[in-house]
């Protein structure tokens, strides 16, 4: 859904989940939704019932932004908001709010401004919105945000892949360097998580993925940046499938057929030497 | 048999099926202490249960509890478990729970999450090949409707209909694999109001467990009719739920909202200082232990009985007369090789499943003696079949 912002070129598509009053609104999104989920590879690392931030080339999701709206029985409701082929500053500004709980806050405050109660029950319920009311109430949000932070990378990890912790300010600026490099074209992913708490478990979704990695830990993290490079290219963590060099059983086989033969030529010209002179 | 044991949690949304199930896991350790099995879960799973438990201790720490904290599911959760044999890493049992969200059972719901409609197939796939069938109830709904206009709304806000549809696809998978255990788990939870056995006044036991019956008979029905037959027949068990105990209703409202009766409960803790006083989540994984570990052991028996088939095809082999052409091609082909191997392999792999066999039989007893919570009952399908 294209965002009708001023700053056309910050934003092309932006969307945003959230749920109803109601027992039967739950978490959908508002309008058509994105064509493609492709945060897909990284959900299974993720919780995005808590609040994360997932960085792919220009795309970004930021999930627990926390709205003032309770549902029918008093639950806290919140929004996940996808913002696709985004600029560099603005990716990077919006991962920085994500990153902490005052940032998600002011985005939420801004995010219930342009989606009240009853328009978000409605919208979810029987009026469907169209993509250009969605648009429409995103920009500002989204304006304020690309007026924030200047994208200048000031701590880059040389590290192909690594795993630091949400709570080492050291970390959370080389995460937003990764965020910066990542919408300027650079291939891989940036992401918090709340599902797993161990370098080990960092490292195997680094596995998983098979691309340059930068993971901030919720819960648990290292206390400096840990390289999953040198991890990745070391010997093989438990319970991590590898593929081995073992010899294949298969190129033998034919040996002992063929001396079985060899034996059976040898046998046949002993038998014949010894009926020929008789 | 499935390569790790399944449960399948149908419930409607906001019933608390993440609480549940965290309660479940954790107890699990209290259940287990003092035998030599132990319960390890994967670092997901891990890490969601111990996040649970510290927000938990720091509403208990303020002493106020905040149902509003607990969001509801919008992605489906997997919990990977496993029961292991202590000393021992190859005596264990692993199992799934799929955790899905409740408005995704209904059609009409469902059909606007393009996500929920792919991921459809997989969950059915899993519903099928679950042992168990775990019905979470808000038991608050339930027991505070008291007008017919309340009553009526009671069936669309727990989901009846559609955990009954979801049921029905279970039953038919369970009859597909009529030797596998098959166990329904009825759970009212947030039920702490309604017993005196757990630090509150409540009387009303008998009459939570009436309107579970009636709410939930045409389910158990269809079950029945479904796996009509079955040489293991599908155990039905009743376990009301303090997923806290120290949390009581306070407050029942029902209101309109978007044209719909719904029903808004506000809790508090009991108690000076509240203590947590989780109440039969421990005896539902004792019943799920108790019917992975019959599965477990009848995988086991397979697997020893297709070892023994191909040792003993081995010395059958060795041992049949062979005339001069065919015992030279024998051991000359390399068959000889083949077939000791074969023998010497089998005869291994037999004695290693028989050693895990014992250690899982050894645990499935131990877990038996583990006295099952009074409030659980088992219902005899004679009532509805």
């Amino acid at each position: 859904m294209r965002t009708g912002s001023d700053r056309e070129t910050q934003v092309t598509a932006a969307h945003l989940m959230t749920r109803g009053t109601p027992r039967r609104l739950d978490y959908r999104f508002l309008g058509a939704g994105p064509v493609e989920r492709w945060w897909r590879p990284v959900q299974d690392w993720v919780v995005l019932e808590q609040p994360e931030v997932i960085v792919c080339g220009r795309s970004l999701l930021i999930s627990g932004i926390p709205s003032v709206r309770r549902d029918a029985i008093g639950t806290a409701i919140r929004y996940t908001l996808v913002v696709d082929d985004v600029e560099r500053a603005l990716a990077r500004s919006l991962a920085a709010a994500g990153l902490d709980r005052a940032g998600r806050a002011r985005l939420g405050g801004l995010l219930d401004a342009g989606f009240p109660a009853d328009w978000v029950d409605a919208a979810l319920g029987d009026t469907a919105p169209s993509d250009a009311d969605v648009a429409h109430r995103l920009a500002p949000a989204l304006a304020a945000f690309g007026e924030d932070a200047p994208a200048v990378a000031h701590h880059p990890v040389r590290h192909r892949s690594w795993v630091g912790a949400l709570d080492d300010g050291e970390a959370v600026a080389a995460f937003l360097d990764r965020v910066t490099r990542l919408a300027d074209g650079e291939p891989g992913w940036a992401f918090t998580t709340s599902a797993i708490a161990s370098v080990k478990g960092a490292g195997d979704a680094a596995d998983a993925l098979g691309a340059p990695v930068a993971v901030l830990l919720a819960d648990g993290g290292p206390m400096e940046v840990v390289d999953l490079g040198k991890a990745q290219a070391g010997p093989p963590r438990p319970g991590i499938r590898t593929m081995t060099a073992t010899p294949n059983p298969s190129r033998r086989r034919w040996l002992v057929p063929l001396a079985g033969l060899v034996l059976l030529v040898v046998l046949a010209v002993v038998l014949i030497t010894m009926v020929i002179p008789l | 048999m499935t390569p790790s044991f399944r449960v399948a949690v149908v419930g409607p949304s906001r019933v608390g099926k993440t609480t549940l199930l965290t309660a479940i896991l954790s107890d699990t350790r209290d259940l287990l202490a003092g035998t030599p099995v132990t319960v390890e879960m994967d670092e997901r799973t891990s890490v969601r249960v111990k996040r649970q438990q510290k927000e938990l201790q720091q509403a208990l720490d303020r002493g106020e509890f905040d149902a509003a904290a607990l969001g509801g599911t919008q992605e489906i959760n997997q919990y990977h478990v496993t029961l292991t044999g202590e000393g021992d890493d190859s005596a264990e049992i692993p199992f799934d729970l799929l955790d899905y969200p409740g408005a995704w059972l209904d059609d009409e719901e469902r059909a606007k999450y393009p996500h929920a409609v792919s991921e459809w197939p997989n969950f059915l796939h899993h519903v099928r090949d679950s042992i168990m069938l775990l019905v979470p109830i808000d038991a608050a709904v339930l027991m505070e409707a008291v007008t017919p206009a309340q009553r009526a709304a009671v069936s669309p806000l727990l989901g009846v209909i559609d955990v009954n549809e979801v049921g029905r696809r279970w039953a038919k998978g369970r009859q597909m694999h009529a030797d596998e255990p098959a166990v329904v788990v009825l759970a009212p939870l947030k039920c702490e109001k309604y017993f005196d056995d757990n630090g509150g006044r409540g009387h009303q036991a008998g009459e939570l467990r009436a309107r579970v019956r009636e709410r939930y008979d045409a389910l158990l029905k269809i079950i029945a009719k479904e796996t009509a037959g079955r040489s293991m027949p599908v155990r039905v068990v009743y376990a009301p739920i303090d997923t806290y105990g120290c949390v009581e209703l306070i407050e029942a409202r029902w209101k309109t909202v978007a044209g719909r009766p719904d029903f808004e409960a506000h809790y508090r803790f009991r108690g000076r200082p509240p203590k947590m006083q989780v109440r039969a989540a421990g005896t539902v994984m004792q019943e799920l232990c108790r019917s992975i570990l019959v599965g477990q052991t009848q995988v086991e028996i397979a697997a020893r009985q297709g070892h023994q088939r191909d040792y003993d095809a081995g010395v059958e082999r060795q041992a049949e007369a062979k005339g001069f052409w065919e015992t030279v091609a024998y051991h000359l082909s390399g068959e000889s090789l083949r077939v000791n191997r074969q023998i010497r392999d089998q005869s291994a792999a037999i004695t290693r499943v028989a050693a895990r066999q014992a250690e899982l039989l050894a645990a499935t007893r131990r877990l038996a003696a583990v006295p099952a919570d009074p409030r659980v009952e088992v219902w005899s399908g004679e009532d509805w079949q």
